[in-house]
C-alpha cells in the first residue's frame, strides 16, 4: 500500500499518501484559498504546472514557494495565505 | 563524445533524449516538474506508470504492481527505453538563462548550477491559454489541464474517495479542445460530478474534426468515445462558452451562455482553457526565430488560419532552429514553391546548435511531438541520416495536427468575454479597463505593471495576444523567479573555480 506522511497545513495535521505535491495536500486539509493577492483578493491554482504563481504559500518558513511543484515530504510546515 | 541538453522531460524531449545517447550522445534531460513526462505523460497518485529514476533500486521498486492505463502504454516504454540508455536526469531543475553554450539551472532548494552543452535541444512544450472572464480570478477557477494535474498530484474530489476532500465538487468544464473530454472523464473517475462540458467550437466542426480523426487516427476516436461514456450523463454543449463565474470566498456557479441565451449552472470547481500556447521564453533568449506564421516543411499548403495561437518556432526539415535574423518568410516560399534545392543553401540560415521539437514548434499533440523528438536528437547525435527517414511519419502527424487546430479555433465573440472591471494580470491585479486603452504591451507595461510579477506574463500576455493583437515584451532572464542569493553564491563557485 502507498506510505503516508504527515504534514501541517496552517498548525492542522494531515495524513497524506507519499508523493503528493503540496498543493494536494492544501487541498486535502481542506483550504481552497492559497494566497491572497496584491489588492487583497483570496487565490489558488490556475496551471497546476509551475507558471500562474498562483499556488504559492509558506513552506517551513519560506515565503513564496510553489505549492504545485513541489513534493511533500514529512513533517513538513504548510501555510497558505 | 557530443554533450546534448534537452530541456523539457515531456514526450518530444524523452524521444529526444532516448535517441539522442542511443546514438553514442552524452545527454542530460532537464525539468522543472519533480516528475519526468510532461503536461500529457503526467505522474499520477493513482496508477503509476514506471518512472525513470535517478537510482536503479529506486525504479525496481517503483515497478511494482503498478496499474497501468490504456493511453499510458506508449508513455511506459519510453520510460523504460529512457531507463535503459543512461540519460542522466534531472528533475526539479529549472533553466533560467541561456548564455555562449552554457544553460544556467535552478534546482529546488535555490541553487544555481550551470551545465555546458555541445547541442541544445529545446521541448519546452506549451501552456495552456487563460482567457479572462468576470470571476476566472476566484479560488477553484482553474486551467483545464491545470485541473488535470492537481488531480494527478492527489487534489480530492470526493469524501468517498481515499483522498478524502469536504464534499463530492460539481464541476463544469469549459473552454476548448480535445483535452476537455480527457479532464471530464477524469474528475468523473476520481468521483466528481461533471455538470456539464461546455465547448466554444460548433456542432459543425466538431463533426468535421470527428470524421478526420477517424479518417488519421481512429484510435484516437476510440478514446475519445471512452471519455464520454465516464462522464456520462452529464451533457456536452457545443457553442457554448463560460461568461461569468460568481461566488464567494469560492465559485459557487458559473453563466454559460451560446451567443443567443444564457443560463446558471452550480459549481464548486470551473475547468476552463482555450487550448495551448507554445513555451517560448527559452528560446526567444536563445536567439532562435519566432514566428506568427504557419509551419512551412512540409505539408502545411494552402493552410488560411494561424494554425497556433502565440509564436512558434520555426524549424527547418530537421528540427535546427532559425537564426534570429534569418528572413523565414522567403525559406517559406521557397519550400512552398518545392524549390529544395534552396533549402540546402539555406544552411546559413539556421541554428546548427539549437533544436527544438513538440509543442513549442506549433501545438500538434503526443504523437508529433515524439516523431519531432527522434527526429531532433538523431540529427543532435550526427545521425541525419536515420533523422531523414523520419520525415514521412512527421508528415502524416501532421495532418492531424492541423485538423485539430482548426477545428478548435476560438470564436471572435470571445475577445468580449473581459468586462472592464475584470483582472487580467493576475500578478499584479491590473484590469482590463486600464489595459484596453494602452497602446502596447511594452507601454502597458510601464504604465500598469501589467505583466511585471512573478508569472513574468506567462498568463496576461497569451490573452492580450489574443484580446489585443498585442506583440509580448521581450523575454529577459531570469526566464523564472531566482532568488539574489542563488546568483550570489554561484558566482562565488565561479570565482572559488577560477582561483584553482
Amino acid at each position: 500500500m502507498m506510505k503516508k506522511i504527515t504534514v501541517k497545513v496552517n498548525d492542522k495535521s494531515v495524513v497524506v499518501p507519499e508523493g503528493v505535491t503540496v498543493a494536494a495536500a492544501v487541498y486535502m486539509a481542506g483550504e481552497t484559498a492559497f494566497r491572497k493577492s496584491v489588492s487583497g483578493q483570496l487565490r489558488s491554482p490556475v496551471c497546476g504546472m509551475g507558471i500562474c504563481y498562483e499556488c504559492r504559500v509558506q513552506i517551513d518558513n519560506q515565503p513564496h514557494q510553489l505549492a504545485c511543484r513541489q513534493l511533500c515530504r514529512e513533517g513538513m510546515e504548510i501555510r497558505t495565505l | 563524445m557530443t554533450r546534448i541538453v534537452v530541456v523539457g522531460a515531456g514526450p518530444a524531449g524523452i524521444a529526444a533524449a532516448c535517441r539522442a545517447a542511443e546514438s553514442g550522445a552524452m545527454v542530460t534531460l532537464l525539468d522543472g516538474e519533480p516528475y519526468p513526462g510532461g503536461g500529457i505523460w503526467r505522474h499520477s497518485i493513482d496508477y503509476s506508470v514506471p518512472r525513470p529514476v535517478r537510482n536503479s533500486k529506486e525504479a525496481k521498486n517503483m515497478r511494482e504492481k503498478t496499474k497501468i492505463s490504456n493511453g499510458a502504454r506508449k508513455a511506459k516504454r519510453w520510460f523504460n527505453r529512457l531507463d535503459k540508455v543512461g540519460v542522466s536526469l534531472r528533475t526539479s531543475e529549472t533553466v533560467v538563462d541561456i548564455t555562449g553554450r552554457s544553460v544556467q539551472v535552478q534546482r529546488e532548494q535555490g541553487g544555481l548550477d550551470s551545465i555546458a552543452f555541445d547541442k541544445l535541444i529545446l521541448a519546452t512544450g506549451a501552456h495552456e491559454l487563460f482567457l479572462p472572464f468576470p470571476g476566472w480570478t476566484l479560488p477553484n477557477v482553474m486551467g483545464v489541464g491545470g485541473t488535470q494535474a492537481l488531480l494527478k498530484a492527489g487534489m480530492p474530489v470526493n469524501p468517498a474517495s481515499p483522498r478524502g476532500g469536504v464534499k463530492r465538487l460539481r464541476v463544469v468544464v469549459g473552454g476548448s479542445g480535445p483535452l476537455l473530454f480527457a479532464v471530464a472523464a477524469s474528475l468523473a473517475k476520481a468521483g466528481a460530478k461533471i455538470v456539464c462540458v461546455a465547448e466554444q467550437t460548433s456542432g459543425m466542426q466538431l463533426a468535421k474534426f470527428a470524421l478526420g480523426t477517424l479518417r488519421y487516427q481512429p484510435a484516437k476516436m476510440v478514446q475519445g468515445m471512452g471519455y464520454m461514456l465516464q462522464y456520462f450523463p452529464a451533457p456536452y454543449w457545443p457553442n457554448t462558452w463560460i461568461k461569468e463565474a460568481r461566488g464567494d470566498s469560492q465559485v459557487r456557479e458559473v453563466i454559460l451562455t451560446n451567443g443567443k441565451r444564457q443560463w446558471i449552472e452550480p459549481a464548486d470547481l470551473v475547468a476552463c482553457a482555450y487550448g495551448l500556447v507554445p513555451s517560448v521564453e527559452l528560446a526567444a533568449l536563445a536567439g532562435c526565430k519566432l514566428s506568427v506564421a504557419r509551419p512551412a516543411w512540409p505539408c502545411f499548403h494552402g493552410l488560411e488560419a494561424r494554425d497556433t495561437i502565440g509564436n512558434r518556432l520555426v524549424v527547418d526539415h530537421l528540427q535546427r532552429t532559425f537564426k534570429e535574423t534569418a528572413d523565414y518568410t522567403d525559406y517559406a516560399e521557397k519550400i512552398k514553391n518545392k524549390k529544395l534545392k534552396s533549402v540546402k543553401s539555406a544552411k546559413s540560415m539556421v541554428n546548427n546548435r539549437i533544436f527544438a521539437a513538440g509543442e513549442i514548434t506549433g501545438i500538434g499533440g503526443t504523437d508529433l511531438a515524439i516523431t519531432e523528438g527522434e527526429i531532433a536528437g538523431l540529427t543532435a547525435a550526427g545521425k541525419e541520416k536515420s533523422a531523414a527517414k523520419l520525415i514521412a511519419r512527421r508528415e502524416r502527424q501532421q495532418k492531424f495536427a492541423r485538423l485539430l487546430n482548426q477545428s478548435f479555433a476560438l470564436k471572435p465573440h470571445l475577445k468580449q468575454l473581459p468586462a472592464d472591471d475584470t483582472i487580467v494580470c493576475r500578478c499584479e491585479d491590473v484590469t482590463f479597463g486600464e489595459l484596453k486603452n494602452q497602446a502596447d504591451q511594452r507601454s502597458a507595461k510601464l504604465y500598469t505593471r501589467c505583466g511585471m510579477g512573478p508569472c513574468q506574463g506567462r498568463v496576461c500576455s497569451s490573452a492580450l495576444q489574443y484580446l489585443l493583437d498585442w506583440e509580448p515584451n521581450k523575454v529577459r532572464p531570469p526566464l523564472f523567479p531566482t532568488k539574489i542569493g542563488a546568483f550570489i553564491s554561484n558566482t562565488e563557485s565561479l570565482k572559488r573555480k577560477a582561483k584553482k
